[in-house]
């Protein structure tokens, strides 16, 4: 079988485990729906009298929320979900297994990135029909090329910073008030709950160095029924891709396969048991 | 390489005829500064069940790590296959079966699932279908894994590790925990398993299932191997005086009973045990119930069990 066809498999199995696990679909898509019922219906109607992030305005709040909750749900599945559940696994031997055949990393890691982009993807079109359809958000067809572009590119950049995130937890119990603390941190930061006219330095410079903000931009642009052209946010999707190429390379050099109780060992560090399988 | 040539490797006892799978010279090992393994040599000839034993932290599970390449060492030289598993390749891999002491798997995968897809990562997998039914699992396909019992679980496991139909396989304690059918079932697959050509490392705390399925024991203490024969020779087992029991015959007393030259014969409840026993204790001992036409209830004449001679070995550290 071609390495191609290998990933591709990958990705089906991953799927197939992911959408029998009702848990996993409901964090992913579930909680992300509730966010907008919960927020929008209570302060979605209000228009913004600012202009937000350079935004062309008039724009209303529950447009951004939407936004916000749709990089939320991305950041969840490829990120949050993806770290913990691989540091479980990583902790109870399921991926020392994996490493003991010949599957090359990368096409395990695209099988997890493929799963993401399309639980990405199942995010944005619930959140797209419940706001169309309860709270009557617009969807400007224009901008749906560029928020599928931007979907595609944050679903597989954080799913790669999702495998290099494992890496800072030894202890699978570890890997939750981490994730939880880091990403909730983050979304503060960078104004997925609350919309801020003039933003403080500090956030400022969180957001632009962090990846989050990055998102919600280039998902808002596409959303905004005053935006023209085609609405891609390019200098945001390239930071975006910068993240996830620093942390594929990390993940492809220092991936863990093994349990972090055979790390005190000294030796684990073993070609075998870190970064990519040479061919 | 596939199961069906390596049947036709000649299985000869000498040795002569057959190339080593797996060599291990000279290995050494520490974790921290403590020595784990002091100099470890060991052969398994190919389509050989190679059994390891030892007590626990003797250096068997550092040792199998090294060879299925998880660990790297500190010093000896080792091949596995040709290749060192200090730097293994993708092409290597695909030659090596691992079945490891823990067992967890995707559980929302079917079992056909989850040997299907581990199929697809090998150049010339073993059919699904015919994986499953060599571990007995041929009827629990559809079954998700999060829904079989320990047993089936370790049989499953088992099955992803045969798929790629390898020509070296590594079971790591294969058995623990398993009810005494359970057990059966397993040493019935990888008794299947030598007869297609297989060549097994197995690790193991049962001489019982040493003995059932190994070509070849080697035992392990304190980072060193003490011992490396087969099952029946292990130690000098068959060279080995015996223990003679038998009931004393009613009507008679112990001082009646023949002169043994060196052993010592000690009555155990109504038993009467002779130890050591040699071959001409034996003789005068039938000669004597012959003569005085008594029968001998209950007589036993036994070597070390390979248990006894493993304690024996090992300082009577389990």
């Amino acid at each position: 079988m071609s390495d191609i066809g290998l990933a591709r498999r990958e990705f089906l199995y991953e799927r197939r485990a992911f959408t029998r696990d009702p848990q996993a679909v409901f964090f992913a898509v579930g909680l992300p729906l509730l966010y907008v019922v919960i927020f929008v219906s209570l302060f979605g109607n209000q228009t913004l009298d600012f202009v937000y992030d350079g935004q062309p305005g008039p724009l209303k709040a529950k447009t951004v929320m939407l936004a916000g909750f749709m990089a939320i749900g991305i950041v969840s599945a490829a990120f949050y979900n993806l770290s913990v559940a691989l540091v479980q696994d990583r902790e109870s031997g399921v991926l020392k297994r994996f490493r003991g055949t010949p599957l090359p990393t990368w096409a395990f890691i695209a099988g997890h990135v493929g799963t993401a982009v399309m639980t990405g993807g199942l995010v944005a079109v619930a959140l797209l029909v419940l706001g169309r359809l309860a709270y009557s958000i617009p969807v400007p067809i224009a901008g749906l090329p560029a928020l599928a572009l931007a979907l595609v590119v944050a679903s597989a950049a954080f799913c790669c910073l999702g495998f290099a995130f494992t890496l800072v937890v030894r202890k699978a119990g570890a890997i939750t008030p981490l994730g939880t603390g880091v990403t909730l941190a983050l979304y503060f930061l960078s104004g997925n709950f609350f919309l801020v006219e003039n933003p403080p330095l500090v956030l400022r410079l969180v957001g632009t160095f962090f990846p989050v903000k990055h998102l919600n931009r280039a998902l808002l642009t596409p959303l905004n029924p005053n935006a023209h052209g085609l609405r891609i946010e390019g200098l945001d999707l390239a930071v975006l891709a910068l993240w996830g190429v620093g942390g594929l390379l990390v993940a492809l050099r220092f991936f863990r396969w093994t349990p972090s109780s055979e790390m005190s060992h000294r030796g684990a560090d073993a070609e075998g048991a870190r970064g990519a399988v040479p061919e | 390489m596939t199961a069906a040539s390596a049947v036709d490797v000649v299985r000869d006892p000498t040795g002569v005829e057959r190339d080593a799978v797996v060599s291990v010279r000279g290995l050494t090992m520490g974790y921290g500064g403590t020595p784990v393994l002091a100099g470890v040599d060991l052969d398994v000839q190919r389509g050989e069940v190679c059994a390891l034993v030892g007590p626990n932290g003797a250096g068997k599970s550092t040792t199998v790590e090294i060879l299925e390449g998880y660990r790297s060492r500190h010093g000896g030289d080792v091949t596995v296959l040709g290749v060192d598993p200090q730097h293994p390749t993708r092409a290597w891999r695909s030659r090596i079966g691992i079945v490891l002491q823990t067992c967890d798997m995707p559980p929302d995968l079917t079992a056909g699932e989850l040997v299907e897809r581990f199929a697809g990562f090998y150049p010339h997998p073993r059919p699904v279908d015919e994986t499953l039914g060599l571990v007995g699992l041929q009827d629990r396909g559809a079954s998700r894994a999060g829904t079989l019992s320990g047993g089936q679980r370790r049989r499953l496991d088992m099955a992803m590790a045969l798929v790629g139909d390898p020509e070296l396989l590594f079971l790591d304690e294969p058995t623990t925990g398993f009810d005494p059918s359970a057990r059966q079932q397993a040493w019935s697959v990888i008794a299947r398993l030598r007869e297609l050509g297989t060549t097994i490392l197995l690790t193991t705390h049962s001489m019982e299932e040493a003995e059932a399925l190994a070509d070849r024991v080697v035992v392990l203490v304190a980072g060193r191997v003490v011992a490396d024969a087969t099952p029946a020779t292990l130690g000098g087992r068959e060279q080995a005086d015996a223990v003679v029991r038998f009931r004393l015959p009613s009507g008679t007393s112990v001082t009646e009973l023949p002169a043994f030259d060196l052993a010592q014969a000690v009555i155990d409840r109504d038993h009467v045990v002779v130890t050591p026993a040699g071959q001409d204790d034996v003789r005068r001992l039938l000669d004597w119930a012959h003569d005085r036409h008594v029968t001998l209830v209950g007589l036993t004449v036994q070597r070390p069990t390979l248990e006894e001679t493993y304690l024996a070995l090992t300082g009577g550290v389990r």
